[in-house]
């Protein structure tokens, strides 16, 4: 078992082969060797940690990618155009929690997870005007007037071409 | 900020106060961080302390003035004037007001806000198309114009700008479009050094006038160092228009090639622009009749869809490519398959596919008697392949297949995946029994309808060798109705599968998939309800007949119905007259009374309206007077209910086109809402799937469907 402290200071035991799952915290415990010391994640908070655990939980003994997977972004793009009924169900979760989920999954260097939250925001945004994504995440429009110029000059060409 | 703080902390202290004192009540919503309202940057650890504190604020006090206001006092009435960037209870948008605040200052809390650039470029990726194709790259336009950061991400990423597709069809002329050229430019200036890949379609212009397209086949060229994969389909000349990307094809991996042949002169043309390219080992051609040089020693994926009348490409691939992983010609001839040859062993090639194509002399010429069709096979070692398809042969494969599956292989139960087929004579019964004897590891299978002997055979019964115990596809091709098989096709369903997932089969893997593909939608609807016949035991009634001739109906009135393609009446009252017998169909339809299920399956009406629900409404004549397609669908949600109890009683589901799949009880597909889709309708709707077309056809049609 590893005990995984959180920004939040609460401690959470999980197996080794279900953490392991994160590249960043299986470093870790193969740098450290054997030890009972707790492992700090000031980056992620209890509620996130949890559901970060509960993902890893589920795909425990799947095979993690490959440490040369990222090097072709083609392949990366076959391997995950659909994401599972189990992942879609888990990922269905409010905008803070998704964006947190990322950021863990990023810093815990989970890939897989990483690609899910990914997909599922590239889905959200999917279809909607910059505008409407604006609305969606509470993003200000902060163009200076140049970049709106060329930014139209942009649309006009790939209207155009 | 400290404005804030004292606002907030005299506020708090007099908050009591000014619940019991008439005097005005407000809060002060002047942001403590301003400069972050205006921006998408994240709040440092102070800020984010002081906005957590100003939305507790506000928050509490939205609630307390809202109990006041439940309790029966008035706010307003006791509220104090309204300042700059202080809210009043007595501001009829207090609420509104204060609801913004807090929703503003939770934004600036947002996780989002802290994605790095890189887990933003992880998101555009999925964003743009899931995977290149002609007709469906995309770029990250509308996510680099939301926002400076998320510009930026996409920006600093070349790799989401790295998809060159250049639609030479999609031009109304054969004239430069404006911003053309500028459009491309800016795309290769945003992919900077990344590997590009590259596609090009000018299948439009039969006869290309390659000086209009030579800007832009002279700008992609200039980077073709960078070229990852190219992607052509179009006629010869423009091919011959890249000329110059020869000797500059360093990353060169990948090329797919579709070159249409100069309609107005047969050239034979030699294209040796790719003979010089370190890193190319996969290549596609379909279409074309050219002698391309290649670097052949270094090819391991070489796939040819275009009929072979020369042997060079085969006698190429055989001869120098060594190793060859993968060979796929699509399109040999006799010529091919009869050419004598010397012994070839490939040590490599893991998947080998040959489909035949018959010319004119062959009915004459081939007998089942002569072996000299069998060469290649003959000819050919492949002690590492794993999947053979050999399909459309013209003789029975089984014997030079058995003689090279037994010299190839140590062990023969390597194979995982077989397909067979033939089409100038059939396999002679037992035989292809007797070849899946000796392949235990075989995953897939994918045959014409066999000899009703070896059908049998994948049954499993007790105490018997089990055929095949590792299959876990099936796949058969069906010409004809499957009149007298319908049995032995349940049984082997019923054995093969698991009914639920704690049930177990004397199998080492049970079957997973097994699909019947038909050549037509007629034979596939009929061959549907005679297999469930089988398993309900219920026999069609008499009385469909009514709803049967109503559908022939339709068939006259929506030829496409019948299979034929669509036809435009050529006179405006020819078009009126079909409409108007359409709709005399559909209000004899609309007046007949459906009661029972199987009344719908023996005419196959539902079908029927299904199509006219789902087709283009241009194909249904009168639709704009008489609304056709709102009228069948209300149809179908009226038979929805008789076709979803039944359900359960069905075994076999439609897939894509012509196909039907077994679905075991416990699939999770009976589960899902649109389950009449997936079992009833079929998955992905096809305006052609009245239309007949080949094994091969269907078989390539239904990958998008599994």
């Amino acid at each position: 078992m590893v005990l995984l402290v959180t920004s939040d200071n609460e401690q959470f035991n999980a197996d080794k082969d279900v953490v392991e799952r994160s590249v960043l915290i299986k470093n870790m415990l193969e740098d450290v060797g054997e030890s009972d010391q707790p492992i700090p994640l000031p980056n992620v908070s209890s509620s996130v940690l949890k559901k970060v655990l509960e993902y890893c939980e589920h795909h425990r003994g799947e095979p993690l990618p490959s440490a040369d997977a990222d090097q072709s972004q083609d392949e990366t793009r076959k391997r995950t155009t659909d994401i599972s009924e189990w992942d879609q169900k888990f990922i269905t979760v409010d905008q803070e929690m998704l964006f947190e989920i990322i950021l863990a999954a990023n810093y815990l260097d989970i890939k897989s997870l990483l690609d899910v939250g990914c997909k599922t925001v590239a889905n959200m945004i999917k279809g909607k005007t910059p505008e409407e994504i604006r609305k969606l995440f509470n993003i200000v429009n902060d163009f200076t007037p140049e970049e709106e110029a060329q930014i139209k000059k942009e649309n006009e060409w790939a209207e155009d071409r | 900020m400290n404005r804030l703080h004292r606002r907030l902390s005299t506020f708090s202290h007099s908050r009591k106060a000014s619940r019991s004192s008439t005097h005005g009540s407000s809060i002060d919503t002047a942001s403590p961080v301003p400069h972050l309202l205006k921006s998408n940057a994240p709040p440092t650890e102070a800020e984010t302390a002081e906005v957590r504190h100003a939305i507790d604020n506000v928050s509490t006090f939205l609630i307390s003035t809202m109990a006041d206001s439940d309790h029966g006092a008035n706010p307003t009435e006791k509220a104090g004037p309204s300042e700059h960037g202080v809210l009043g209870t007595q501001d009829p948008h207090f609420v509104q007001k204060s609801t913004e605040f807090i929703r503003d200052h939770k934004a600036l809390l947002s996780p989002l806000r802290r994605l790095p650039p890189e887990v933003l470029a992880a998101i555009f990726d999925h964003y743009i198309s899931p995977f290149p194709s002609l007709d469906r790259v995309q770029y990250p336009w509308t996510p680099s114009h939301v926002c400076r950061a998320w510009r930026e991400a996409a920006l600093s990423h070349p790799h989401l700008w790295s998809h060159i597709h250049v639609d030479f069809c999609a031009w109304e002329k054969q004239r430069l479009p404006r911003y053309c050229f500028d459009f491309y430019k800016m795309l290769l200036e945003r992919s900077a050094a990344a590997p590009l890949y590259v596609s090009v379609c000018c299948i439009k212009w039969t006869n290309p006038q390659v000086e209009s397209f030579r800007p832009i086949v002279d700008l992609l060229a200039s980077h073709s160092e960078r070229w990852e994969s190219f992607n052509l389909q179009c006629y010869i000349d423009l091919l011959e228009a890249f000329q110059s990307i020869k000797h500059r094809l360093l990353l060169l991996n990948y090329v797919n090639l579709a070159i249409h042949p100069d309609p107005k002169e047969i050239r034979k043309s030699v294209i040796d622009m790719f003979e010089v390219a370190p890193k190319l080992q996969v290549v596609h051609l379909s279409d074309s009749c050219l002698e391309f040089k290649l670097p052949w020693s270094q090819i391991i994926e070489f796939k040819d869809g275009t009929c072979w009348c020369n042997d060079s490409p085969l006698h190429n691939v055989l001869t120098q490519s060594n190793d060859i992983s993968n060979l796929s010609a699509r399109g040999i001839t006799s010529n091919n398959l009869g050419l004598s040859r010397p012994r070839t062993s490939l040590p490599n090639l893991t998947s080998f596919d040959i489909h035949y194509i018959p010319l004119p002399t062959d009915l004459d010429s081939i007998s089942s008697n002569d072996d000299s069709i069998n060469s290649l096979l003959n000819s050919l070692t492949l002690p590492a392949v794993e999947s053979i398809a050999i399909t459309n042969f013209p003789v029975n494969p089984i014997p030079a297949l058995s003689a090279l599956l037994s010299r190839s292989l140590a062990c023969t139960a390597r194979l995982q995946n077989l397909a067979l087929g033939t089409c100038l004579q059939t396999i002679p019964p037992g035989e292809l029994t007797a070849l899946l004897r000796g392949l235990d590891d075989l995953v897939k299978l994918s045959i014409a309808m066999p000899h009703s002997s070896d059908l049998e055979a994948f049954i499993v019964r007790p105490n018997q060798l089990v055929l095949l115990p590792h299959l876990e596809s099936l796949h058969i091709g069906v010409s004809t109705p499957v009149y007298n098989l319908e049995r032995t096709l349940n049984e082997i369903a019923s054995t093969r599968f698991l009914e639920s997932p704690e049930a177990s089969v004397g199998l080492a893997s049970p079957l997973l998939q097994m699909r019947l593909i038909f050549a037509d939608a007629g034979n596939c609807h009929l061959s549907h309800e005679r297999l469930e016949q089988d398993v309900s035991q219920y026999i069609l009634r008499a009385h469909p007949r009514e709803l049967q001739n109503i559908r022939y109906k339709l068939e006259k009135e929506i030829p496409q119905l019948s299979g034929s393609l669509p036809t435009t009446p050529s006179k405006l009252d020819l078009k009126i007259n079909h409409a108007y017998k359409l709709a005399k169909v559909f209000n004899a339809l609309e007046k007949h009374d459906v009661n029972d299920v199987h009344d719908l399956y023996g005419s196959s009406i539902h079908h029927a309206m299904y199509h006219v629900a789902n087709v283009h409404p241009s194909s249904i004549p009168g639709e704009k007077i008489y609304h056709f397609q709102r009228r069948a669908t209300a149809l179908l949600k009226k038979w929805a209910v008789m076709l979803l109890a039944d359900v359960p009683n069905r075994r076999w589901a439609f897939q894509g086109e012509h196909s039907i799949v077994y679905t075991p009880m416990f699939n999770p597909v009976r589960q899902d809402p649109d389950v009449l889709t997936f079992m009833i309708y079929g998955w992905k709707f096809s305006a052609y799937k009245y239309l007949s077309c080949s094994y091969d056809d269907m078989l390539g049609r239904l990958l998008p469907v599994d």
